[in-house]
Formats: C-alpha cells, structure tokens, sequence
C-alpha cells in the first residue's frame, strides 16, 4: 500500500498550479474552517454520512471490493471521502461584507478495511472533531471498531462523537458505544445514515461537541479524558 | 537679609572610619575589654573568626554581654557592615554564632555533592498537545497487495477533484433572517436546541480569535440545523 500513498503524493505534483492547493470556498470573510474526521470500521456508513451534509459532490475513492468484501457491499472507499459544507461570509447573502466571517466546514472520510488504515493518519492532521461510525448490526467488527476508535484517540486530544448506525434505541446505542471503550462524557447518536436528515444530527452533534470543549474551563469529555491519561 | 552658611561637607574615608579613634562621653575609646567582675561565669568568648576583630559595635565600646553573657550562644542580632564599595548596611539579623559555618568549610549545598537522583523528574508527556500527521515511512504496514490501476486511478481523480473548481461550495440560499430572541450571554446557559436562534445573527468580527471562532461554530451549527 506504500506504492499508493506515493501515487497520492506524486499525482499532486503533476496538477496545475490552477488546481492546487484547496481553497475554501467563499469570499474575503471565509476564515473559519472545522474540520471533522468521520471514521470507522468497513461498510458502516462514513461515505453515507458524509454525502448527507455536504453541499458539494463528495470526492471519493471508491472501487469494486472483491473476495468477503463483495458480498457486503459493491464499492468501497480506498483512500478518503471528503465533503464541505460552507456559510458565506457576509449572512446576508448580498455579497457585501459585512464584517462576518464565512464558515467552512470539511468533512474526511476515511477507509473501513485494516489494511487502508494509515490513511487515518494522514487524514486526522488539524481534526477537531472525530466522529466515529460503527454499525450496530455488524456484530463481527465492533472488536476490531473498539480497538481502532481507543487507537486512534490515544494522540488526538479533540471530542469523539460516537454514531451507531441502524440502531433507533439509544439505550442500545449507548451501551454499545461503552462496550467498544467510548468514555461516560463522549456523545452517542443513534441513527439511520441511510437517511440524510439523521446523519445531518450526527453531525450537528458532534459540532455542538466541539463547542462545547470550546467553552469555558476543562470539562466533560476533556476533564475524564485528562483524568485517565493523568496529563493535567 | 539672613544669609546661611552652608555646611562645609568634610570627606572622610570610609576606612578611616573605623581606625578613627573615637570618644563617647563618660566611656574611654579603648578595645582592651575591662576585667570581668569577681565571680562572673566565664564564657565563651567571641568566635575564632571573630577575634581580633573589630567588635566595637556602636562606637560605644564592648557591650555588657560581650562581659557578662550567661548564654552559651551568642546572638548576633544586629551588626553594620561596610562593603569594599564604601555603603554601609545596618541591622542585620544574624543567627546564632555557634552554628555558623568555620571559614574554610565546605559548602554545605555545593553543587558536586548534589546527587541527580534527588532532583525532580518531569512527568512523561503521554499526550501530545497537538495533533501530528505521521508520516508515511514510519507507518508503512506489512501488507503486500499489490495496488490496482483503479486504486491509482481513484486517487488520482480524488486529488484532481480537491483541487480543482468542483469542490467550490455552491451559493447558500438566502435564508430568512429570523427574530434575534437570544442574545450571545443567553446562549450559555440555555441547552442546545438554542443553538440555531442564537446563530442567525451573525456576530461581527471578534477581537478574540476563540471568540470568534466559537461564533462562527455557533453560526455553523444554525445553517446546519435550518437546512
């Protein structure tokens, strides 16, 4: 999987100046980015999740899966999913600036399959909010969902959202969310991602998350997180 | 018409001052200590590093403790010190004399003796403050499939995809402005279904980065919920 990591960075080489780097979209008041890392386990919704909030086509990288993987599903993701959402600068939707800050949200999937799992790395840079998507039904990954959720919040000190799809109980959800090693203080959605509208709460859950970690004193989930890793 | 004098100032070395005999009334300027009284508890006596000294504290002579201490340990508690540089400092409290170091001993915290295992160790930073991108060398994993063309293809077309216009957001509708029934201190301390209310007027630019960043959340979260 080294050979592909180096295509990825090799390819943005070649582009034109005229394509690269991203730029928010927005006017001179577009400064605020949020960027929100959607990961989990194969076939549990990211894609899904990521396609019901964002304002423009989700770039992905999906292709045929083959052997197991093929009876699950047909496509899937090998590199990153990525979507936007954006507020204009000026409110008002006049143009002018008003003295208001435009708002852009970037949202990154990531690949479910063990063996695309460096791509977490490479895609959790700057995250401030990871919202972790396990399927409720999928018995047979919540193993393997626990542990790749624990290892990859054991360096990322930012707010975990905890979204179990096809589940409608929130008791169940809860305590699923707890069996795979969510603390008490990190939210648990239950949702149905198939759904655009649920998985617009996810992610609003996870937003108001961040501000909540934004406002005032440690507390909640920094608080019990900062307790048990006795770094405060 | 009055006319003063002015005081003619008489400059006198600092070092002539303590050879400089002096004279109080009713006492003679002398450093030879009168005979103890018949009967008197000898004692210690100044301290080596004191002997020979100056001990003329005052200018008044010995004191009667110098002759007539009962005490095993004398007190210095005041004294006048005269540095090299001619200032002169007053009044220093000093402890008891026997306990006082013996000029030439060694430093009793002198920094040799000192022992690294007794110094305070740093907690291990188990966390990093910052989120870091790891890079692609140190996480290169043992799988050895090889990469297919749509692999390739895929990425390359995700990359092409970031970069280029087609991940411009498209113009947000103008949404109705709703009556601004919160303000940003109501907010806090309401629950979350506020947020929305709260969001739709947009705050101007902040001062306070975090200020505004959480506004611009705040804002976020509204356009969301509205959508």
């Amino acid at each position: 999987m080294t050979a592909s990591l180096q295509v990825l960075m090799h390819a943005s080489d070649d582009l034109d100046d005229s394509v690269r780097p991203y730029r928010p979209a927005g006017g001179a008041g577009t400064d605020h980015v949020f960027k929100i890392l959607v990961t989990g386990p194969f076939a549990a919704g990211k894609t899904s999740l990521i396609q019901s909030v964002s304002q423009t086509p989700v770039v992905s990288t999906d292709v045929a899966t083959s052997g197991d993987e093929s009876v699950v599903k047909a496509l899937t993701t090998v590199a990153l999913d990525f979507g936007t959402y954006h507020i204009d600068g000026d409110g008002d939707g006049t143009g002018a600036d008003d003295g208001v800050d435009g708002v852009q949200l970037l949202l990154f999937g990531t690949p479910g399959q063990e063996r695309f799992w460096f791509m977490t790395d490479v895609l959790k840079g700057e995250v401030d909010v990871v919202t972790f998507v396990v399927d409720a039904e999928a018995e047979h990954t919540h193993a393997e969902a626990g542990a790749a959720m624990r290892a990859l919040l054991k360096d990322l000190r930012v707010p975990l959202v905890v979204a179990v799809n096809r589940c409608d109980d929130a008791d169940v959800a809860t305590m699923l969310a707890r069996s795979l090693g969510a603390l008490a203080c990190e939210p648990v959605v239950a949702c149905q991602l198939i759904d655009p509208e649920s998985g617009r709460d996810v992610v609003i859950e996870a937003l108001l998350t961040l501000l909540e970690s934004m406002e005032g004193p440690p507390s909640g989930w920094h608080a019990e997180a900062a307790q048990m890793v006795g770094a405060w | 018409m009055v006319t003063f004098a002015a005081p003619i100032p008489v400059l006198l070395d600092r070092d002539d001052r303590l050879a400089r005999p002096r004279v109080t009334a009713g006492q003679p300027n002398t450093r030879q200590l009168p005979p103890p009284p018949p009967g008197a508890v000898p004692t210690p006596g100044p301290a080596p590093w004191l002997r020979g000294g100056n001990r003329d504290y005052f200018g008044v002579g010995p004191l009667p403790r110098d002759t007539h201490s009962v005490v095993g340990r004398e007190v210095a508690d005041a004294f006048e010190l005269i540095w090299p540089t001619g200032e002169i400092d007053e009044q220093f409290l000093g402890g008891p004399l026997s306990e006082m170091p013996a000029p030439g001993a060694p430093y009793p915290y002198d920094d040799a003796s000192v022992s690294n295992a007794a110094m305070p160790v740093p907690l291990p930073m188990t966390v990093r403050l910052k989120p870091l991108t790891t890079p692609p060398d140190a996480t290169e994993p043992t799988w050895s499939e090889p990469v297919s063309d749509d692999v390739v293809l895929a990425i390359q077309r995700a990359i092409a995809a970031i970069g280029s216009e087609l991940v411009v957001a498209d113009e947000p509708p103008a949404l109705p402005r709703l009556p601004d029934r919160s303000s940003e201190s109501d907010f806090l301390g309401t629950s979350r279904t506020s947020v929305a209310d709260a969001s739709d007027e947009p705050a101007p630019h902040s001062a306070d980065p975090t200020d505004a960043r959480r506004s611009a959340l705040k804002r976020l979260i509204g356009g969301l919920r509205r959508r």
